[in-house]
C-alpha cells in the first residue's frame, strides 16, 4: 500500500502554492509540517482529490486517483482545516448523513457511529444540535466522520486546533492505534500533535518538501544548534535579539532559562541540548518567532 | 440512493427557516384563495324593497340566483333578450349604471343578464366602443342572431398580421358554440392562482439557493466530496430532495387554493366556456375547468424551470448570496421586461426566460387568454406555446447542468 505524490505543483494567478512535490507515503503516521501559507493544505486538498493539480498526479498503489474515482474515496478519510456542519443536524444525523455517503448500509453505520463516539468521548451528545457543541467537540466530530469508513488513507487537516491537552492526547492514542497498515498524514503547526507518534515526517516551507524523514533523523538538522542557559532576565531582550527564543521560564533566583537556536552559544556558561521537533520547527521556520536565524 | 434522497430531505428540512416558508406557503394559499371570494359582491332587495350589500360566499350564492335564467347555453334567444333590456333600460334612464339607473332596477333589471351584455358590447357593439360607452342605438335585438358570426370573423381580427390571423383562424376552428354559461367563476380567483404561483416561485428561489451554494460557502463539500457517493450521487439526490419538496408544496399549495375556489365558487362553474368568463377573443376551446388545469400545469411547469435554474445557480455559485441574487433577478425579468418594452425581441426573451411562464399580467394565464404571437423569422409561435416549449427544454437542461457543476467544481 502506497501514495504516490509525483510532481505536483499548484500555480494560482500569481502564486506557487505547491511547488514539483514528489514524496511516496507508506503506512504508519505521516506528519505535514510547515508554517501557515506553507502549502499544506492545498497539497492536502490535492490529494483529497478536491482539487486539481496544475501539473503532476497522485497514484495509489500506482493508479492514478482520476482513474480509480470512487473505488478511491472508498479507501479515503478527510478531515478539512475548515468546514460547515448543518445546524439542523445532531450528531447522530450528520455522522449518519455521512455514512450513507460513503456507502454504509444503515447497521454498519450505527455500529460505526457508536463506537467512534464512544472513542472521542462524544456519546452522551449523539442527539445534540451540532451547533449547540464547543469547538472542541465539533472537532472530534469531524474526526468521526473521516474514520467513519475505515479508511486506509486518512488526512487529517489540522485535527487538533481547537483541542484540549487531554483531547489532544486522547486523539494522539487513537490514532496510533488506527495507523496500523494505513497511510494517515496529518498536516499541522503544532509540533508536538506528531512528534511522538508520527512515523515519518516532511517538512513544508514555500511550496516544497525540504526534508523528510524520522522525527529522530530529522532532529539532528539542529543538533549542536540548541542551547540552553540561565540569564539576567533583564537581558532577555537582548539575547532574543542574537538568537530565536524557544522557550523561556523563571527560576526561583530570579533568572530565567531560556532555550535558544544558534550555530555557537551566545550566552556565556550556555549548556548544549538534546534536539526535539520544536527546535527543528523554529530552526526552519524562525518567522514564527518574529526573527531570523 | 432512496437513503441518501431520505436524509438529504431530512436534512433540507430539519433547516428551520426551509419548514417555515413551506409552512407559510400552505398558509398562504388558503389566505390567495380566500381574497377572490371575498371580492364578490352584489346587492340584493329583501321583500320591504331595500337593498342589502352581501359579499364572499353569499354574494355568489345571491348571483348565482339572479342569474339562472342565463345559464347554460347562450343562443340566439339569449343575446336578443339581453339586448332587449339594455335598449329598454337605457331609454328609459340614459345609462344602464347607477346612479343615472336607480340601484335597486339596476339589481333588478340588469344584473341578470350583464354577463350577456358584456358579451354582446364585446362582440357586437361597433370597433371602439364598449360596455360603459354603448348606447341603444349601437346595436339591434336582432344583432343577437349574427353573433357567433360576427365573433369568429372579430376574433380573427384580433391577429396583427396575415400570418397570426392564420394562425387565430386554425387555432380557434374548435371552440364550442354556442358558449356555455354557468354563473359562478370569475376571472380574479385565476388571477390570484397566478399570483400564488409568482411568490412559490420566489419562496421556492430562497428555499434552494443555499443547496449547493451553501456546501461551498461553509466548506462543506470538501468532506461530501472526498466520499464514494460524494459526487455525482449525492448531486442527483440534492436534486431529487429539492424537487420532490417543490411536487409535494405545489401539490398541497394548488390543492387547499383549488378546493377553497372550486367549492366556494361552485364545481358546476367549471364547465362555463371559458369565452363567458373573461375577455371573450380567446383562441382555446377550454372550459373554465380545462383553462385552471392548464394554468396549473403552466405554473407548475414554469416553476420547476425556475427551480432547475436555481439549482444550477446553486451548483455555479461560490456563496448562497451570489445565487439567491441571480435567481430573483431572473425570476422578476418578465415582469421587468414587459414594463420596459412589448417588441417582439422583448417578447421572445420573456417567453424564454425560465420563469417566462410567471409573473402577473405577463403571466401564463393571460397569455392563454390572449392572442399573443412572437416571429421567429418566418415562424409564428403562439406564446404559451413557446412559454411551454421553453420550460420543457430547460428543466432537464438546467438540471443536467447543475449536475455537471457541482461534480466539476474545484474547492477554492
Amino acid at each position: 500500500m502506497e501514495l504516490e505524490i509525483c510532481g505536483i505543483t499548484k500555480q494560482y494567478k500569481d502564486k506557487r502554492a505547491v511547488d514539483d512535490i514528489t514524496l511516496t507515503l507508506t503506512p504508519g503516521v505521516w506528519g505535514l509540517l510547515g508554517a501557515n501559507g506553507a502549502g499544506k493544505t492545498t497539497l492536502m486538498r490535492i490529494i483529497a482529490g478536491i482539487q486539481r493539480p496544475t501539473a503532476g498526479c497522485i497514484r495509489y498503489d500506482g493508479i492514478e486517483i482520476d482513474t480509480l474515482k470512487e473505488a478511491y474515496r472508498d479507501i479515503f478519510g478527510y478531515l478539512p482545516q475548515e468546514f460547515g456542519f448543518y445546524p439542523g443536524f445532531s450528531v447522530q444525523d450528520y455522522l449518519e448523513y455521512i455514512a450513507a455517503l460513503k456507502g454504509l448500509t444503515k447497521a454498519e453505520a450505527k455500529e460505526r457511529i457508536g463506537i467512534l463516539l464512544e472513542r472521542v468521548s462524544l456519546s452522551k451528545v449523539r442527539n445534540k444540535k451540532i451547533s449547540k457543541l464547543s469547538g472542541g467537540m465539533k472537532r472530534r466530530v469531524g474526526i468521526v466522520q473521516a474514520l467513519l469508513n475505515e479508511p486506509e488513507v486518512l488526512v487529517l487537516d489540522e485535527p487538533t486546533s481547537g483541542l484540549d491537552p487531554g483531547e489532544r492526547v486522547k486523539f494522539r492514542n487513537l490514532l496510533s492505534e488506527f495507523a496500523h497498515d494505513r497511510i494517515v498524514l496529518i498536516s499541522t503547526h503544532i509540533v508536538s500533535d506528531i512528534e511522538y507518534i508520527a512515523t515519518c515526517n516532511a517538512i513544508m516551507k514555500e511550496g516544497k518538501i525540504i526534508a523528510t524523514g524520522k522525527t529522530e533523523e530529522l532532529v539532528q538538522i539542529v543538533a549542536g544548534k540548541v542551547w540552553s542557559a540561565s540569564i539576567d532576565g533583564r537581558d532577555l531582550g537582548v539575547y532574543e535579539n542574537q538568537a530565536p527564543v524557544v522557550n523561556v521560564y523563571n527560576e526561583e533566583n530570579g533568572n530565567v532559562r531560556v532555550r535558544y537556536l544558534a550555530d555557537r552559544a551566545v550566552v556565556p556558561g550556555s549548556v548544549s541540548q538534546e534536539p526535539r521537533m520544536e527546535d527543528l520547527y523554529l530552526w526552519l521556520f524562525p518567522e514564527s518567532t518574529g526573527k531570523e536565524a | 440512493m432512496r437513503r441518501l434522497i431520505y436524509l438529504e430531505m431530512k436534512r433540507v428540512i430539519t433547516n428551520r427557516s426551509t419548514w417555515i416558508l413551506l409552512a407559510a406557503l400552505v398558509f398562504l394559499s388558503a389566505v390567495m384563495a380566500y381574497f377572490p371570494i371575498s371580492f364578490v359582491k352584489t346587492e340584493q332587495i329583501d321583500e320591504q324593497g331595500e337593498l342589502h350589500l352581501l359579499e364572499g360566499k353569499e354574494a355568489i350564492d345571491c348571483l348565482k340566483q339572479k342569474e339562472e335564467g342565463i345559464n347554460g347555453e347562450l343562443t340566439e334567444a339569449e343575446f336578443r333578450q339581453a339586448i332587449t333590456v339594455f335598449q329598454e333600460c337605457y331609454r328609459e334612464y340614459g345609462s344602464i349604471f347607477p346612479p343615472e339607473m336607480p340601484r335597486e332596477e339596476y339589481v333588478r333589471r340588469i344584473e341578470p343578464v350583464l354577463p350577456v351584455i358584456h358579451l354582446v358590447a364585446a362582440v357586437l357593439a361597433p370597433e371602439g366602443v364598449g360596455l360603459y360607452t354603448m348606447t341603444d342605438a349601437d346595436i339591434a335585438p336582432e344583432d343577437g342572431g349574427r353573433f357567433y358570426e360576427q365573433y369568429v370573423e372579430r376574433l380573427v381580427l384580433e391577429g396583427k398580421t396575415d400570418a397570426e390571423q392564420e394562425k387565430i383562424r386554425e387555432m380557434s376552428k374548435d371552440i364550442k358554440m354556442p358558449f356555455t354559461y354557468i354563473s359562478g367563476y370569475d376571472i380574479p380567483s385565476f388571477e390570484y392562482l397566478t399570483l400564488y404561483a409568482l411568490l412559490m416561485m420566489l419562496v421556492f428561489t430562497v428555499i434552494i439557493s443555499p443547496i449547493f451554494s451553501a456546501e461551498y460557502q461553509t466548506g462543506a463539500d470538501s468532506i461530501l466530496r472526498c466520499t464514494r457517493l460524494g459526487r455525482g450521487h449525492l448531486a442527483v439526490a440534492k436534486i431529487v430532495t429539492a424537487v420532490l419538496i417543490y411536487f409535494v408544496t405545489f401539490l398541497v399549495g394548488m390543492g387547499v387554493f383549488l378546493a377553497i375556489t372550486d367549492l366556494t365558487f361552485g364545481i358546476e362553474g367549471l364547465e362555463a366556456s371559458m369565452q363567458t368568463v373573461w375577455g371573450v377573443f380567446e383562441i382555446f376551446a377550454f372550459t373554465a375547468g380545462q383553462t385552471q388545469a392548464a394554468v396549473v400545469a403552466g405554473q407548475f411547469l414554469s416553476i420547476l424551470a425556475m427551480v432547475s435554474f436555481t439549482l444550477f445557480l446553486s451548483a455555479q455559485c461560490k456563496n448562497v448570496q451570489d445565487s439567491l441574487k441571480i435567481a430573483m433577478l431572473v425570476g422578476l425579468l418578465p415582469i421587468i421586461i414587459r414594463v420596459v418594452s412589448s417588441s417582439n425581441m422583448a417578447r421572445l426573451i420573456q417567453c424564454i426566460l425560465p420563469s417566462g411562464g410567471l409573473g402577473l399580467s405577463d403571466s401564463f394565464l393571460f397569455e392563454l387568454l390572449g392572442t399573443g404571437f412572437v416571429h421567429l423569422g418566418p415562424v409564428t409561435v403562439w406564446t404559451p406555446y413557446l412559454m411551454l416549449g421553453a420550460a420543457l427544454a430547460e428543466i432537464p437542461l438546467f438540471l443536467f447542468l447543475a449536475v455537471r457543476a457541482y461534480c466539476r467544481r474545484q474547492s477554492l
